[in-house]
């Protein structure tokens, strides 16, 4: 195979991403006990884990690889790799530990894992990089604060052409600009599928995978329904995750009220559909979901300016939320607790429900007296319930 | 829409945002110096960066990117101008000059273990 005969032997052998490779090689050349821990972020099939095996091999290191994925809570992690994190060998060489994929580590706190990581970078004596596909995910943006972020992105079409230039030489191949350009241009980036593409002669197109925000944010710039519908079948996630990033999208937008309704109506009927599909277990049906969601949501969105948004509060709640924000963290703090829910969870879902109550002043008094809250937590629900009197 | 041509790496200016858009292009990973404006990095989230200086200032945004070898433009005489998505590549190329050549590759890739020696 091409794909492996061609396999970068040196960081220097790599095409793309250029900025991103001399910083991690300066990063793990000035690393110490403390620094931070490096973290590559970028879709599949960008050279992630072959720029780490790279790493390790141009700096003669001991390497250790775990996708993260695999072990997924704090002692199943700790009995992996918490003796190399600690140690150094006897002659004092370090480890390049490795975490793949540690955007797929479970997010509930009660696991543990990401904090151990966490606290892992502070204390270890071996650095440590990771790497994740979703920049947007929970654990990438919890890991950046004590990591080096390196985005990882697929290389410019130019530069795939570069390398396919040089597989094709160095393998004697005639093959023409035209030929070269139009395998470039069905890779989509993705060196392994060019060089294939090269290999076999053909060309064929190749589905795309994107983050939730790549497919959402190209749902809203595509230009015809089927780049919508292609869009929208490129997000990671399952179809219930695609509906609630359009709800969020939908409601963060600046839309005129009419227009609002009836993408929120397109949205309720799709989950309609889904839950018919989900009850009868009839996924054929599924080949619609997309379809309906992509025309029906167009129709009504063209020539709006929309942007992918996960948070489902609408504009005014959350800028209440920010002005109120002490108050509000306060509130859930009391209340996440009494009903099993998160604080955020709380603030989210049932905030805006709580605040109608509040309008109540009845249902305000005894929801004071029962959480035995203060004045001027009392002042604030007044004030609160007081926007929904009427 | 007009135009707002962004150079990956160059200084840019914009009108006065408002602060949810400045802040929101700060998250982003845009860089800002009062007197010299605002830069998109290799590290910023170029997707996000476009889409708020879109959204704030009406304008579209028309992103161009460097030669790796000598930091010249490398898109405006590109063959893949049209269907380069420069929001999700990453923010350095080559230019014709330094792709075209028979020896483009080990030229390139020399240069950038010369970088890394430096």
């Amino acid at each position: 195979m091409w794909t492996e005969k061609y396999r970068p032997k040196t960081i220097g052998g790599m095409v793309g991403n250029e900025e991103a490779r001399l910083r991690l090689v300066a990063w793990l050349e000035k690393w110490k006990p403390g620094s931070k821990a490096a973290l590559l972020v970028g879709p599949p099939g960008t050279g992630k884990t072959t720029l780490v095996h790279l790493l390790a091999a141009r700096s003669g290191i001991n390497f250790v690889e775990l996708n993260a994925s695999d072990v997924r809570t704090k002692e199943k992690l700790s009995k992996k790799i918490g003796e190399v994190l600690g140690s150094t060998s006897l002659f004092g060489e370090r480890t390049l530990v490795f975490l793949d994929e540690v955007d797929g580590l479970a997010g509930r706190a009660d696991y543990g894992a990401l904090d151990f990581i966490k606290d892992s970078i502070k204390s270890s004596e071996n650095p440590i990089v990771m790497a994740a596909n979703d920049p947007d995910s929970d654990q990438v943006k919890k890991l950046s604060e004590a990591s080096l972020v390196l985005r990882i992105r697929p290389p410019p079409p130019r530069e795939v052409q570069l390398f396919l230039r040089m597989v094709a030489d160095s393998e004697g191949l005639e093959v023409s600009e035209g030929t070269l350009a139009e395998t470039v241009g069905s890779a989509g980036g993705d060196i392994r599928y060019a060089v294939n593409a090269l290999q076999s002669g053909a060309a064929g197109s190749k589905d795309v995978e994107m983050t939730a925000a790549q497919s959402i944010n190209a749902f809203f710039d595509a230009q015809d329904g089927p780049s919508a519908v292609r869009a929208l079948r490129s997000h990671p996630g399952q179809p219930r995750d695609k509906l609630r990033d359009l709800l969020g999208s939908v409601l963060k937008a600046r839309l005129d009220e009419e227009r609002r309704a009836r993408a929120l109506d397109v949205l309720s009927r799709a989950d309609v559909l889904m839950g018919r599909i989900a009850r009868g277990q009839d996924w054929r049906l599924l080949r619609y979901f997309d379809t309906t969601l992509a025309y029906g949501l167009r129709e009504i969105l063209e020539g709006q300016r929309l942007q992918y948004s996960q948070d489902l509060l609408p504009w005014p709640l959350q800028l209440r939320v920010w002005n109120d924000s002490k108050k509000v963290r306060e509130l859930a703090a009391i209340i996440g607790p009494k009903l099993s829910v998160s604080q955020r969870g709380h603030v989210v879902e049932d905030f805006p429900y709580l605040m109608v109550l509040c309008a109540s002043k009845k249902f305000r008094d005894e929801l004071v007296r029962r959480l035995d809250l203060e004045d001027p937590m009392a002042n604030f629900l007044a004030k609160e319930g007081g926007r929904w009197k009427g | 829409m007009e135009g707002l041509k962004v150079v990956v790496g160059s200084w840019f200016s914009l009108p006065r945002l408002g602060t949810d858009s400045f802040s929101a292009l700060m998250k982003a990973g845009v860089s800002y110096e009062k007197g010299m404006g605002f830069m998109f990095t290799p590290e910023t989230n170029l997707q996000n960066a476009v889409r708020i200086v879109e959204v704030a200032t009406g304008e579209a945004v028309e992103l161009s990117i460097r030669c790796f070898i000598c930091s010249a433009e490398a898109c405006p005489t590109c063959q893949f101008k049209t269907v380069c998505d420069r929001k999700a590549v990453s923010p350095m190329c080559l230019c014709e000059e330094h792709s075209s050549s028979d020896d483009a590759f080990a030229v390139y890739s020399r240069n950038f273990e010369a970088r890394l020696a430096e």
